[in-house]
């Protein structure tokens, strides 16, 4: 099936807090908008130096006994600096299995 | 023993209020299959995502009303999308080394491939985590 909108994610595995490689690397996702395959297949590009403190926001005033981060590791400290009095387990679901063998 | 590795990080953490952090919420495989190895109860899990599909995978709820329909209570995303309509590609899809079932749309981007690589830290292991992921979806 043919979809309909095509999103590029930016996401790992570059540091949230390198704001030169975020410039360039976005940059880089808006140039490939409209231009790939010939009939803008890539419709939208987003990025976690937005979304990240977009989701923080939502998450404010919430309280967790442990953070789980399954995503990729440049994640792990954000999300200490942003909850410092909860522990924060860097645990990729590939670390999971590898240990539950 | 790794089996032991994990005993020892399940007792250390305290998993009675957990949240569990993802970039992009899928089709809630992943999500599940955390719930079920951690041990953590679907009413005390939050899980949060930069991007939650809100759609359908293959049929079935994706990953934000399916974890709804499993009782967790709060599924917390900043931008959602919708499969089928919306397809999500990761920067990954440009290394080249993945098939994956758009692998033909996304060949053109290869040309892209030396631009893209100096953001990526050569010690991350992309492929294997988006390999694992995917073999988790299919559960």
């Amino acid at each position: 099936m043919q979809p309909q909108r095509v999103i590029w994610v930016l996401t790992q595995p570059v540091d949230l807090r390198d704001s030169s490689k975020w410039d360039r690397l976005e940059a880089l996702g808006k140039e490939l908008i409209g231009r790939i395959g010939g009939d803008g297949y890539i419709h939208e590009v987003v990025s976690s130096r937005v979304l990240f403190p977009q989701v923080v926001a939502k998450l404010k005033g919430m309280k967790f006994s442990t953070i789980v981060n399954v995503a990729a590791n440049n994640f792990t400290q954000p999300l200490r600096d942003t909850f410092p009095d909860t522990p924060v387990a860097h645990f990729p679901i590939s670390r999971i299995r590898e240990l539950k063998r | 023993m790794p089996a032991d590795e994990l005993a020892e990080r399940e007792e250390h953490f305290d998993y009675s209020r957990t949240l569990i952090f993802d970039d992009v919420g899928h089709t809630g495989g992943t999500q599940y299959m955390v719930m079920k190895m951690l041990g953590i109860e679907a009413r005390a899990a939050t899980h949060a995502f930069m991007l939650g599909n809100t759609g359908i995978h293959e049929g079935k709820p994706a990953v934000v009303r399916r974890l709804q329909e499993h009782g967790v209570e709060h599924v917390v995303f900043a931008y959602g999308f919708a499969s089928p309509h919306d397809k999500i590609w990761h920067i990954e899809d440009l290394h080249g080394g993945k098939q994956r079932p758009w692998t033909e749309q996304v060949n053109p981007l290869l040309s892209y491939q030396p631009k893209f690589r100096q953001f990526v830290r050569p010690d991350v292991q992309i492929h294997d985590l988006l390999f694992a992921f995917e073999q988790t979806s299919k559960g």
